[in-house]
């Protein structure tokens, strides 16, 4: 199974986290809010293009809305490979961070 | 003014992928909102345009992402495809590669052709200077000019900056020490070569190397040959026991492509000085400065034909150059650029025999045709074999593919055959490069095939195939639509029946016209070596360069005229194959004004028409012991002709022996000789006359033997008795006169091979529409033969339809054919006739070749047990 990148993790993340209202505007403000940092709505859509693509996300058109100039919103939802991908990263992380070593110099722990 | 921008929008719409197009164009248009709410319009607006820009490299990674998932998916199912249907893909693979191979090296061959000369620094600013004449109504066009041309066009006129002169040297004997070969590669030049050609010197100072008498620069291969480890400045070799020459140079052998090609360049300087333009025996470069109006250059040429040939006709002739003008003749020059000399001179006297542009573009029509040829029958079996895709093609739509990436998916399988077949050609055509090179007369190497044009052509030759051969199928395939083809199930053979047709229709149409082309080219040169030449070229031994043995000639004859095998002999430089030709102005004795066109003058001795066979049909033969016969001549029927003359015997004829001063010989006419072809059959004969006089280039022996070798060992013996260590050289008469049309036959053996791979080919497709057809029918001729249907009814059933297609193809090719074929032989004087049964005999046979390749799926299907065909499906 692939190793997700950290802009996929983090989208596929949000998707989990804002079921089941997660579309593209909802998912984006929530992963700039985490990452303190600017995302164009480009690169959101590439992660879940690709994430969509791999089955770990699966994705459904919504009736159109008239606040959208009649445009549907496309709503994302976690499927059962998305969570074990997420799954399998984080035991990745917990297992990487077990056991390591002092660093050499003075940690600052907040 | 509170919507998002349009032109954005329209951005927008064109980089995002597709499939989420209107969720991203709704997720903008809800974020804009949300900033119009807050803060003002024209920040939203702003944000809307910034926004858009920056999701580009978002979008674009993922439209990479897609595209090579797709082109790998693509790939997969073509590879799938292809190992599912192995016999349409290996004829599919032979027809193309054979097609490809065919291109490479008519492409191989083109690109040398039109190498030529471009490897010169200057070469966009050297021209030569060359004449164009009308003398007595006869046009001529040459490559020469006189001695002082070159440096008068260096004075004259500021626009040159440099000339070069070349006088050919002929066949020499040259010696270094005990060494002695023969060369031809040999002329004599000024030393301004080195500045306006690019021809590097490796030794020697390119600035004085060719300035003093008797200096000679060598090509490296020569300075190996004569020298090898010797280091060769400063030594003295020797042209023909005669002319003692220093060593002051080697240079690099002259390019392949060169169109003058010499080994020996030996100083100007050292021939004796002949200072008058009438003497037509030197080749003038000039080299141009930057930006000169050529033209107008050329239009300053008349004053100077005026200044200095003027009292040249006053001197020689008597008369004014206005008054020799005045009755229509013409005397111009003209600059022909370096480039062009190769492929587009057609000059008498050229320094070397030159291409010609008509055989490259017949022989790169030819490789495009045959490439089409594979083409096509790509196209036809990818159609023929649609019912067997219709499935796919059905479901893949109904599981949402759209027609681009249907399309996508047959273009790929094209591409992979195109690139399998181009590997496989570049094999073929590096395998057949030695046998090509046979046929072209040329010396290309394996590593031409490694230049960047060559390189582009590949590449251009992959996507022609590819893209070409697969468009079409891929089109029609990819149209079907997806609730017919499920609902029907099987279809019927039929989609795209016509075009197919009309593809197989037009694949054997070009064949034919290349199967007519070799037939007709074969009887020309059939006709030309049987042709009634006026003389017997056949048993006739050539001995070369007899004039060594010096003294010893006459000897040499007289003991050769006793060897049992001899007939006959004679002892000149002119014959009616390549070898001396001489012409001045011959006129009708005291008019020297009239008829003063020059004319063949050859010098031949009492034996000449005897050891040819040529018939005097007037007159006599010369006769040794008749002291007059030295002021005698003989003509032939076309110089009668010429000075319009009913009965020559008898009558004086004039020609100057010396310009300087003027001085005439008389000669009386004794005899005419029948016209006998001196030249190509691509020519009517010229006027000729022959004079009685010691000549001795060659010793043609009339042999009457059933053992030539034997006799060519006595006779060599005999000169190496005579003439100890010098080199032995002789050529059958009849292979000398074939030489003459060795541009027919190269282009006769390229139209065989052209027209047999383009007949291979189409039968290669032919056999594949056969196999489909007989695959089609199994049920029908299972059921036909249930019911009592014979096993050549059914074949018959196969193979009507091919061959209304070749039948159909002949009647198209026949025009074709004869217009084609008519324009080449416009080339030649005599030559035979469009008979209508070589255009018959071509069709036939074309259609046996049809119907048998045809015959054996046929009979293969006909032959087959009924009983299982009617279990099939």
């Amino acid at each position: 199974m692939k190793v997700l990148t950290r802009p996929e993790e983090l989208v596929l993340l949000a998707a989990w986290r804002l079921q089941p209202d997660a579309y593209g505007v909802t998912i984006r403000k929530y992963v700039m809010e985490m990452s303190q940092a600017r995302w164009s709505v480009g690169a959101i859509y590439d992660a879940l293009d690709r994430l969509s693509l791999w089955g770990m996300l699966s994705s459904v058109q919504a009736d159109p809305t008239p606040e959208r100039g009649g445009r549907s919103k496309k709503y994302f939802a976690l499927t059962r490979d998305g969570y074990e991908a997420l799954v399998k990263l984080k035991n990745m992380h917990e297992s990487m961070w077990q056991d390591l070593p002092d660093p050499g110099f003075s940690m600052q722990t907040k | 003014m509170n919507h998002p921008p349009k032109i954005a929008q329209w951005i927008l719409s064109k980089t995002s992928r597709e499939h989420n197009r209107i969720a991203v164009l709704g997720d903008f248009e809800e974020l804009f909102y949300e900033i119009v709410e807050n803060e003002k319009v024209s920040q939203a607006r702003i944000w809307y345009w910034r926004q858009s820009f920056e999701s580009i490299p978002g979008f674009a990674s993922s439209f990479i992402y897609w595209s090579h998932t797709m082109i790998k998916n693509y790939i997969k199912v073509a590879i799938r495809n292809l190992r599912k249907q192995k016999g349409y893909f290996i004829l599919n693979l032979i027809g193309l590669s054979i097609g490809m191979a065919c291109c490479l090296l008519i492409a191989l061959y083109v690109q040398h052709e039109l190498s030529f000369d471009n490897f010169h620094e200057n070469a966009d600013r050297i021209y030569r200077l060359q004449g164009s004449i009308r003398f007595g109504g006869i046009d001529g066009e040459f490559a020469v000019s006189g001695m002082p041309a070159g440096p008068a066009m260096v004075d004259d006129f500021p626009e040159v900056e440099s000339a070069v002169r070349f006088r050919t040297y002929g066949t020499t004997f040259v010696r270094y020490e005990n060494k002695i070969f023969k060369e031809n590669r040999i002329a004599f030049v000024d030393n301004s070569i080195f500045d306006v050609f690019s021809f590097p010197l490796i030794l020697g100072d390119p600035q004085a190397a060719l300035v003093y008498p008797s200096s000679v620069a060598i090509s490296e291969a020569m300075a190996d040959k004569y020298f090898g480890q010797e280091d060769p400045i400063g030594k003295t070799i020797n042209f023909d026991n005669d002319m003692d020459l220093r060593v002051t140079g080697v240079f690099k052998d002259f390019p392949d492509n060169s169109h003058m090609q010499f080994d020996f360049l030996a100083s100007f300087n050292t021939l004796p000085n002949v200072p008058i333009w009438l003497s037509f025996n030197y080749y003038t470069y000039v080299l141009l400065k930057k930006n000169v109006d050529v033209q107008a250059l050329t239009d300053k040429f008349p004053q100077m034909i005026q200044k200095y040939f003027g009292p040249e006709f006053q001197q020689f002739m008597g008369k004014s150059m206005d008054e020799v003008l005045s009755v229509g003749n013409r005397l111009d020059f003209y600059l022909k650029p370096l480039k062009t000399i190769h492929l587009y001179s057609n000059v008498d006297a050229d320094i070397a025999p030159q291409g010609d542009i008509r055989y490259v573009t017949i022989f790169s029509a030819v490789a495009i045709f045959i490439l089409i040829i594979a083409c096509v029958n790509f196209m036809n079996l990818a159609t023929a074999r649609s019912t067997k895709r219709a499935m796919e093609v059905g479901l893949r739509k109904v599981v949402g593919s759209t027609r681009l990436q249907l399309i996508a998916q047959f273009l790929t399988e094209s591409l992979i055959i195109s690139i399998l077949a181009l590997f496989i050609a570049i094999g073929l055509a590096a395998a057949a490069l030695p046998q090509f090179n046979n046929i072209s007369g040329k010396a290309l190497d394996i590593a031409l095939l490694l230049q960047p044009t060559i390189l582009l052509a590949f590449i251009s030759i992959f996507l022609f195939t590819g893209l070409g051969a697969g468009l079409y199928p891929a089109f029609f395939l990819s149209s079907f639509s997806p609730l017919s083809i499920l609902k029907e199930r099987t279809q019927s053979h039929g989609r795209g029946r016509a075009l197919r047709s009309i593809l197989v229709v037009f694949q054997f149409t070009l064949a034919i016209v290349l199967m007519i082309s070799t037939f007709i080219v074969y009887r020309q040169l059939n006709f030309i070596q049987n042709k009634n030449i006026g003389y017997d070229k056949e048993q006739v031994l050539l001995i070369k360069d007899a004039y060594i043995l010096n003294a010893q000639t006459q000897t040499f004859k007289e003991a050769i005229l006793e060897y049992s095998g001899v007939e006959n002999a004679t002892m000149t430089s002119f014959l009616p194959v390549p070898s001396s030709r001489s012409s001045s102005a011959v006129f009708p004795e005291g008019q020297t004004d009239s008829k003063t066109t020059p004319i063949q003058i050859w010098q031949i001795d009492t034996d000449y028409f005897a050891t040819l066979n040529i018939e005097i049909i007037k007159g006599r033969n010369f006769n040794k012991r008749m002291a007059s016969d030295s002021a005698s001549v003989i003509m032939n029927e076309s110089a009668v002709r010429h000075f319009e003359w009913h009965d020559p015997i008898g009558k004086k004829l004039g020609t100057f022996i010396s310009f300087n001063p003027p001085k005439q010989a008389i000669f009386t006419v004794i005899g005419v000789v029948k016209d006998f072809h001196f030249q190509s059959l691509r020519n009517q004969v010229e006027p000729m006359v022959m004079f009685l006089n010691e000549s001795n280039g060659y010793l043609a022996i009339k042999m009457k033997t059933n053992n030539i070798p034997d006799l060519v060992d006595k006779i060599r013996a005999l000169w190496d008795e005579l003439a100890p260590n010098q080199p032995f050289e002789y050529s059958f008469m009849d292979d000398s006169f074939d030489s003459v049309y060795r541009v027919e036959m190269r282009s006769g053996r390229l139209f065989t091979i052209a027209a047999s791979m383009a007949i291979i080919i189409g039968c290669l497709g032919l056999l594949g529409l056969a196999a489909f057809t007989a695959e089609q029918k199994t049920k029908e001729i299972g059921i036909r033969k249930v019911l009592g249907a014979s096993v050549g009814s059914v074949i018959l059933l196969l193979s009507r339809s091919f061959t209304k297609w070749v039948v159909v193809a002949s009647v198209i090719s026949f025009p074709l054919a004869w217009y084609l074929m008519r324009k080449w032989l416009d080339g030649f004087a005599f030559r035979v006739d469009l008979e209508i049964w070589v255009f018959l005999a071509a069709g036939l046979l074309t259609l046996v070749i049809a119907i048998l390749t045809v015959a054996i799926q046929a009979v293969k299907a006909a032959l087959a047990n009924p009983a299982r065909s009617l279990k099939y499906e």
